[in-house]
């Protein structure tokens, strides 16, 4: 399976491609959103994006709305990964077309137990 | 809105058990950082219903080694973007946490990270409404909460 990293951090986007190399995900990585969209063309399909929200040049949840919008990536599944923790950010990232939402800082188990919840854990 | 000291602590000492497996303890008894040690400071602006800042001051030593946790990588091998990055990670999650304990609707900025011997971060018209200090594997490393203006960071030397 292949999964699509959108962060602007870069210790976070190895963080995370750690996590999902461990667990059988073949990764590429984009340093904020527009980039993201870059990689949905050149390297996609995805089957999993893990998205940041705050980010230079286009924010997480802009990149999902234009996502859900399009037809690039309409079975890819989107968690994403975060500090914005308040209800009502949980709730527009959901609306926007988020599958799943993490809070950071997270453990490693809390991530695969949301991959798990949406169906992509790799036993 | 208040910052509880009690909840700062846990952001902090959360972010290291959870994501960077370093020892974290607060450090009401700690020494003070030695004056003129080199540092790497991480700034997150707040703003909307609160404004402000969270000012987070992590020593060489241990910047480096957050960055080593962070990276999977030996900390003699990280290069200076790496630490900064890092850094700014570690600010960023902090200062998230912080937002979230305020309450209210605001937004938090993207990290500017500063490093340096002998500087120090002000905020033009804030004032600083909460600290916590931690020690981990012998290095001090401090938070300040600051409140009241939505100006960009400055850093300045400190005077000799």
């Amino acid at each position: 399976m292949k999964a699509l990293l959108v962060d602007d951090s870069r210790a976070m986007r190895m963080i995370l491609a750690r996590t999902l190399k461990e667990i059988g995900f073949e990764v590429t990585e984009a340093g904020h959103g527009l980039e993201g969209l870059e990689r949905l063309n050149s390297s996609g399909p995805f089957d999993l994006a893990l998205v940041d929200w705050n980010m230079p040049e286009m924010d997480g949840l802009t990149f999902v709305s234009t996502v859900r919008q399009g037809q690039l990536a309409k079975d890819m599944r989107i968690v994403m990964v975060t500090t914005e923790s308040e209800a009502e950010r949980v709730a527009a990232a959901l609306a926007a077309g988020a599958d799943e939402y993490v809070t950071k800082p997270f453990t490693k188990d809390a991530l695969t137990s949301k991959l798990g919840i949406i169906g992509l854990l790799v036993d | 809105m208040t910052i509880e000291t009690l909840d700062l602590n846990a952001a902090v000492v959360g972010v290291f058990e959870s994501m960077l497996a370093l020892p974290i303890a607060v450090a009401d008894e700690f020494a003070d950082a030695e004056e003129g040690s080199a540092a790497v400071t991480g700034v997150i602006s707040i703003s909307g219903d609160w404004n402000g800042a969270v000012i987070v001051t992590v020593p060489n030593e241990l910047a480096r080694q957050v960055a080593a946790a962070m990276f999977a990588l030996d900390a003699d091998a990280l290069t200076e973007a790496e630490i900064q990055d890092a850094v700014g990670e570690l600010s960023n999650m902090v200062g998230g946490a912080t937002k979230t304990m305020l309450g209210g609707s605001s937004s938090i900025s993207l990290p500017s990270v500063t490093e340096g011997v002998r500087y120090r971060i002000s905020i033009p018209g804030a004032r600083e409404v909460a600290n916590a200090r931690f020690e981990s594997n012998g290095s001090l490393l401090t938070i300040s909460v600051v409140q009241g203006a939505s100006k960009q960071p400055i850093a300045s030397r400190k005077p000799s």
